[in-house]
């Protein structure tokens, strides 16, 4: 295996991160540098190679869509419930268990989606660099993803009605490739979506073919 | 050319041939004639209404809607790209620039061949069907295609010449194409391909021919012979039978012909009746050979019809590379040329089969952006995931480094998976093989004790050899991966074809400290060998993983 030079998905260096912004492109170099005259680090470029969590506030996000979906699943069971209890009638013993059943369906349902969010959270983390992005998600089966923004055919960041509710946007990455045609991220922070996205975005006329 | 000459023919649209109705027709009619007869016969027999009704009422949308996709179906070349209006009530006007096509096939089945027409399918980046299909292009049409392309001619074959005459010219536009297309990006595909396919047209005429033909190397011809060995290796026979099958017990001819060899008058049935009784009569040892004969006459059989299916199909099989492109052409029956530009390759397999590599042969098979989606019938694209369908061994490295020509040779030194991955694959293997076995234990009792050892043993052999042959390597900026013992696969991708490099990890590869890497690439289609590493301990699957992504964002990726 040859050793690359580039620290392209291993954490940020700041020595390389420099020399990187030098050799991109001047619309990023000025970027950069506006980031760097700026006081606030934070407000700097996204590119620099930090891993970053998600928004926390998507951990109230997807509790409200989880609530969501408890209701849609428990109260039909519970109108069938209902329904069964008073067209068949049957007998005391039945009812105490289809109750106990609707009882534990939703109790469980909700109690695991009110505790994924923060499991999704804690696993969940993307860094954003000079030369690509890399993504890690996933509870039970892990991943870790990198684009290269060479790579990058095109970006959209899309809000639903919730998400706008949260101020929270999903970035969506497409690739010419076939499993992972689109790489999605969601739980970012509107803005800083909408910065990935121009990050990420091809340099006009640098389309290759 | 003159300027008024340029302006008059930009208005000008063609159209398909007018047979071109009677081919969408016909593949329509394919796939809509089993629903009908199938939804006819159950609302005759509900006693709803006729059968020749439902047969009518279907077939009624089918021709309007042939005759209107006629009627409304125009395309035009414009300076850049292919311009292609149809719909009637939707209407769609699709914009195919020559840069972006990716492949180009020009097929000709027997009725085409008769009527002088052939069907194109041009196939882009993006998507699994053809962008564009123009089902009957007249010939002249096709052969106007590619300098168009190439050129950005936009003037129109308003006035068609003599078919013979343009044949031959076709020939002599397609060698001087080549040679002018030397660093034109735009359509060399396109014009190799148009360069193939008037080289097939021109067939009958001997002097055009080898004109088509002297304009690139051949990388590959295979003679009957090898094509007969091909045939014989590869168990396409099985596949016809089963297809045969199938069509006949949809079609009722199942029941005609089981009426035919058991029914009352007749012969057959009660002869073949009498034959079986003797045979068991004479007792166990000669049912037994006469068992074993029967399965040998039916491999036979299944082999021979591999053979002919094979010999029909790929006849003639070609492989021309131009300064470009690669080229195959082959068919007896229906001809079809395909056509890959060298840059569209994203990944090539190297194929081998138990049986293949017994005769020293393997197949070669690449991956395009275009048009992923294999296995449908009538298309090229089978073949281009089989290139060289059979290849002598000490061949290979000449044709891949034709194919890919920064590769240097297809021997690697390769890494192995972790050495845990053994204990992994065993429990899996043992676990089916215990399965299998148990119906066996019900079945014959104490012998199933030695049948599930037998089987336990096989499992153990088949995980040792599976995991052995697993493996990867870094090699001339390539990233490679084996895999499979007895139909092993070796999957080549350049870094510069590297889309997406994702490590994930089960839960049970966390356990035990493992990871797999799957590098994406455009155009692996579902059932193709993909370079997808398991059971690779986890730092290593780390380190490979920020190697490839730096790797894929050093370069720029081309189409």
């Amino acid at each position: 295996m040859n050793e690359s030079t580039h620290n392209f998905g291993t954490p940020a260096d700041p020595a390389q991160t420099a020399e990187a912004a030098q050799t991109a492109d001047p619309a990023q170099a000025a970027q950069a540098a506006e980031g760097a005259g700026s006081e606030d680090p934070a407000a700097g470029s996204i590119a620099d190679g930090a891993r970053r969590a998600l928004d926390p506030k998507v951990i109230p996000l997807q509790r409200t869509i989880g609530a969501i979906v408890t209701a849609c699943v428990s109260l039909p069971l519970a109108v069938a419930v209902g329904l069964l209890w008073a067209a068949a009638g049957p007998p005391p013993g039945v009812v105490a268990g289809l109750v106990s059943v609707w009882a534990v369906v939703t109790g469980g349902l909700g109690w695991w989606l009110y505790r994924w969010p923060v499991l999704h959270h804690r696993h969940a983390s993307y860094a954003v660099h000079p030369d690509g992005i890399e993504i890690r998600k996933g509870v039970i089966w892990r991943q870790a993803i990198s684009v290269a923004r060479s790579r990058v055919q095109h970006t959209d960041v899309s809000q639903g009605p919730l998400e706008r509710k949260y101020g929270l946007g999903t970035l969506g990455v497409y690739t010419a490739g076939t499993d992972h045609a689109k790489v999605s991220l969601d739980g970012l922070e509107h803005e800083t979506a909408l910065r990935i996205r121009d990050h990420l975005l091809p340099p006009a006329g640098d389309d290759a073919v | 050319m003159p300027a008024e000459a340029t302006a008059r023919s930009r208005a000008i649209e063609h159209r398909l041939h007018p047979l071109s109705i009677g081919f969408s027709l016909g593949s329509q009619l394919r796939r809509a004639i089993l629903p009908l007869i199938i939804g006819g016969a159950s609302a005759n027999f509900l006693g709803v209404v006729e059968m020749r009704f439902v047969l009518l009422v279907g077939l009624v949308p089918l021709v309007v809607g042939s005759v209107v996709r006629y009627l409304t179906f125009r395309y035009r070349y414009e300076e850049a790209e292919l311009v292609i209006r149809s719909g009637l009530l939707f209407r769609r006007e699709r914009h195919v620039p020559y840069a972006r096509i990716q492949n180009l096939d020009a097929v000709q089945g027997v009725f085409h061949r008769v009527l002088g027409v052939v069907e194109v399918k041009l196939q882009t980046g993006g998507g699994q069907e053809p962008e564009a299909t123009l089902t009957a292009l007249p010939v002249p049409a096709l052969v106007g295609f590619g300098p168009r392309v190439r050129e950005g001619k936009r003037e129109a074959a308003g006035e068609a010449p003599v078919a013979a005459e343009v044949t031959a010219a076709a020939g002599m536009t397609a060698a001087q194409g080549v040679m002018a297309a030397e660093g034109v990006m735009a359509g060399e595909g396109v014009m190799a391909g148009e360069g193939a396919a008037a080289g097939m047209l021109a067939e009958p005429s001997a002097d055009v021919a080898p004109a088509g033909s002297s304009e690139g190397r051949t990388l590959l011809h295979l003679p009957a012979r090898e094509l007969l060995l091909h045939g014989l290796l590869q168990n396409r026979g099985m596949v016809l039978i089963a297809a045969a099958f199938g069509l006949a017990w949809e079609t009722g001819l199942f029941e005609r012909a089981s009426d035919w060899i058991a029914g009352e008058q007749s012969w057959i049935g009660p002869a073949v009746e009498g034959a079986a009784a003797d045979v068991v009569a004479a007792g166990i040892l000669v049912t037994v050979v006469a068992l074993a004969a029967l399965a040998v006459a039916f491999v036979i059989f299944a082999r021979l019809l591999s053979i002919v299916w094979t010999l029909v199909r790929l006849h003639d099989y070609r492989v021309v590379r131009s300064e470009e492109g690669l080229r195959a052409t082959f068919g007896m029956l229906t001809q079809v040329a395909a056509t890959i530009p060298l840059r569209r390759v994203q990944t090539v397999t190297i194929h081998e089969g138990p049986l293949q590599r017994w005769a020293g042969r393997v197949a070669v098979g690449v991956q395009t952006a275009g048009g992923s989606q294999a296995g449908q019938p009538g298309n090229a694209d089978p073949h281009r995931h089989r290139l060289a369908p059979i290849l002598r061994r000490e061949r290979l490295r000449d044709f891949l480094r034709e194919v890919v020509p920064e590769l240097d040779a297809p021997e690697v030194g390769w890494e192995p998976v972790s050495p845990l991955a053994f204990r992994r694959v065993v429990r899996g293997t043992c676990f089916v093989a215990t399965l299998a076995a148990v119906p066996l234990y019900f079945g014959l009792g104490a012998w199933g004790v030695a049948f599930h050892a037998a089987f336990l043993a096989w499992a153990v052999f088949y995980a040792r050899r599976y995991v052995a042959c697993l493996g990867w390597a870094l090699k001339d900026d390539m990233v490679w991966f084996r895999s499979g013992w007895l139909w092993r696969r070796t999957t080549i991708a350049r870094y510069t074809r590297i889309q997406v490099v994702a490590l994930r990890a089960s839960p049970i590869d966390r356990w035990r400290g493992m990871a797999s890497l799957r590098v994406d690439t455009a155009g692996a289609g579902a059932a193709a060998h993909k370079v997808d590493i398991p059971y690779l301990p986890l730092d290593t699957a780390r380190k490979l993983r920020t190697l490839l992504a730096a790797e894929a964002a050093r370069t720029a990726f081309r189409w």
